[in-house]
């Protein structure tokens, strides 16, 4: 008897453990199945950038594994404290915008304490404060109307969630049912872990629509300094087009200076003249004029090129024209005596300033055919003189036309000609300028060893190697300076 | 003590009963809208205004609670001790946060104050035949 009871008592225990174990092999099923199931929503939902499609997914996966049948995400407005539906499930009309301010029904609560609630009795909550208001009412007190809050009517269960993330409100998951107590615990650790997955994919979401603005931002502020950039270039092109028409006018100017065509075939016969601005207008410039029986003319290289240069040609112009005119001068060397005297004057208005050294080199010659004699004065320019095949250099006095220390008057040189001499003017810019296989400067060696090369063919066809020679040798390097040489035969 | 298929009869859908004693020995019993679970030993009630009921536990805290399943309609009689009364924590907020959401819902916000959550020590749990 005692035996059996035993072995009863033992069979009892047995069914009851297979019990427990069935109950916990079910447990475990059902966990699994759940972890399975939110894996999947997880994914779902981060696999989405698009933050109204992630909510509507979220609800809809609610519904179709956990049978919440109401549900509705609301996003938070922290700085006015208040929520509005964003997206909802299970309702006759989706109430999107509606809102809901903090502290205002469950979902006002949640928000405002950051802490989920559960309910499962509302409708007899409601229904005990309602009885309370009623009696307020009847002793005459003032009561409010009840609170107009999206959601179902006739709701008795609610789980309302908050979507936190590092402690800030990003929202609220809500789900409801017009049933009492259909939520337990369970519902409440599923809906919890989906808020959670919920309010990553949302600040995803919004992070990403951020990054968006912040893009599209960027890209707007390029398009709009890009417009800038192209207006303030045309306004540049512009001024440029300004400055470089009036330039092209001073360069009439100055090309109305220079001597004409015609004149210059009149009184200078044979020769040739290469002038090659480095810019539109020019620091060089060549001068001829007749006087009597003498034939005056001169390589002016002013200080500077472009414009600053083609001022001080002006004055050059100007003072060696008084020199002749005004002042009646023969002499070379007068000549360019009084054209220092001239430009200094001119150049010394400020007498505190001494650092202009404005001015220029010159050589310049005085030719009478008639008697065959050639006189020459230099501003540390030489002039070259070539006969029978001999290279003569008559240097120039070793100091400018302008402001000097040590200035003496200039030398004035008295040559006999021959015919068929030819005698060159030139300044620094043809023989300082870089280029060949080194890019080093052509040197006067070279360009007396070309003069000498040449001087007997005739001078356009001199002036033609002059200018080829140039050419080739520059290449594809800038001009340094003006060029100008003057060959002139007796 | 509470078990698992008690918690229905827990979540204020079936008023329960609450009985409590003087010190004098002078019985007073009364409804309450929901018997809240702690845990499996605990349980709290709600303490809003002062009542016989509050004054009764403070002088006498023993004191017994019926509880009924809204589906089944299975009644479980408790004795309790009146144990603490806690104005924060988890169960306080829990409390707090049903009173503000359904006053608030009856536009009653600032009304009700919930001054306490009274914690219960559950002794016995007996289920009761009808």
């Amino acid at each position: 008897m005692q035996n059996l009871t035993a072995t009863d008592i033992l069979k009892n225990q047995i069914v009851d453990n297979q019990k427990v174990i069935d109950q916990l092999n079910a447990d475990l099923a059902r966990k699994n199945q759940e972890v399975k199931i939110f894996q999947e929503i997880s994914t779902e939902i981060n696999n989405t950038l698009d933050l109204d499609s992630i909510l509507n997914k979220l609800l809809l996966l609610l519904d179709k594994t956990f049978e919440f049948r109401h549900s509705m995400v609301l996003l938070s407005d922290e700085l006015d404290e208040k929520l509005f539906v964003a997206a909802s499930h299970g309702y006759e009309t989706n109430g999107i915008g509606a809102e809901v301010k903090f502290g205002e029904g469950i979902i006002g609560v949640v928000a405002k304490r950051k802490k989920l609630m559960r309910m499962g009795n509302i409708g007899a909550q409601r229904a005990y404060f309602n009885s309370v208001k009623t009696q307020m009412t009847n002793a005459g007190e003032e009561t409010k109307e009840d609170l107009k809050l999206p959601g179902l009517n006739n709701v008795q269960s609610q789980v309302a969630i908050p979507l936190l993330l590092e402690n800030a409100l990003i929202g609220v998951l809500a789900v409801e049912s017009e049933k009492t107590n259909v939520f337990d615990s369970r519902d409440e650790i599923i809906i919890t872990i989906l808020a959670n997955q919920a309010a990553s994919a949302i600040d995803k979401a919004r992070a990403h629509i951020k990054l968006k603005h912040i893009n599209e931002n960027l890209e707007h502020l390029v398009h709009e300094r890009t417009k800038e950039v192209v207006m303030q270039k045309d306004i540049i092109e512009e001024k440029n087009n300004d400055i470089l028409d009036s330039i092209r006018y001073a360069k009439r100017i100055q090309d109305a200076l220079l001597p004409a065509k015609n004149h210059m075939e009149k009184h200078v016969k044979d020769y040739f003249v290469l002038f090659k601005p480095k810019d539109i207008v020019s620091g060089d410039f060549y001068w001829v004029n007749q006087k009597e029986n003498k034939l005056f003319f001169a390589a002016i290289d002013c200080t500077g090129h472009g414009v600053p240069g083609a001022f001080v040609s002006i004055v050059a112009h100007t003072g060696l024209q008084r020199a002749l005119i005004l002042f009646s001068l023969r002499t070379p060397s007068e000549i360019l005596d009084k054209l220092n005297e001239n430009v200094t004057d001119m150049f010394s208005h400020d007498n505190t300033s001494t650092d202009i050294k404005d001015g220029m080199d010159i050589s310049l010659c005085a030719l009478d055919r008639d008697a065959m004699k050639l006189e020459f004065a230099g501003a540390n320019n030489p002039m070259y003189l070539i006969r029978n095949g001999k290279l003569t250099e008559i240097k120039g006095d070793k100091q400018p036309i302008g402001q000097y220390l040590s200035r003496k008057d200039f030398t004035n040189h008295k040559i006999d000609v021959e015919k068929g001499d030819v005698i060159y003017l030139f300044t620094d810019g043809y023989a300082d300028q870089f280029g060949g296989p080194k890019g080093k400067k052509f040197k006067y060696k070279q360009f007396e060893e070309m003069l000498l090369a040449n001087y007997n063919l005739p001078m356009a066809e001199q002036s033609k190697i002059l200018e080829r020679k140039f050419h080739d040798w520059k290449k594809n390097l800038g001009q340094v300076d003006d060029v100008c040489v003057i060959g002139v035969r007796v | 003590m509470i078990k698992q298929e008690m918690h229905p009869a827990m979540q204020g859908i079936v008023p329960a009963s609450l009985v409590t004693c003087s010190k004098n020995g002078e019985p007073n019993t009364t409804t309450i809208s929901q018997v809240f679970y702690v845990d499996d030993n605990h349980i709290a009630l709600s303490f809003q205004f002062f009542n016989k009921t509050i004054r009764n536990v403070r002088e006498n805290p023993n004191a017994s609670v019926q509880i009924m399943h809204p589906a089944t309609f299975e009644t479980w009689s408790l004795d309790i001790e009146f144990q603490e009364s806690k104005t924060e924590g988890d169960i306080f907020d829990q409390m707090d946060m049903q009173l503000e959401a359904i006053a608030s819902m009856s536009g009653m916000s600032g009304i009700f104050k919930l001054h306490a959550a009274d914690i219960y020590k559950v002794k016995t749990v007996e289920r009761v035949a009808y």
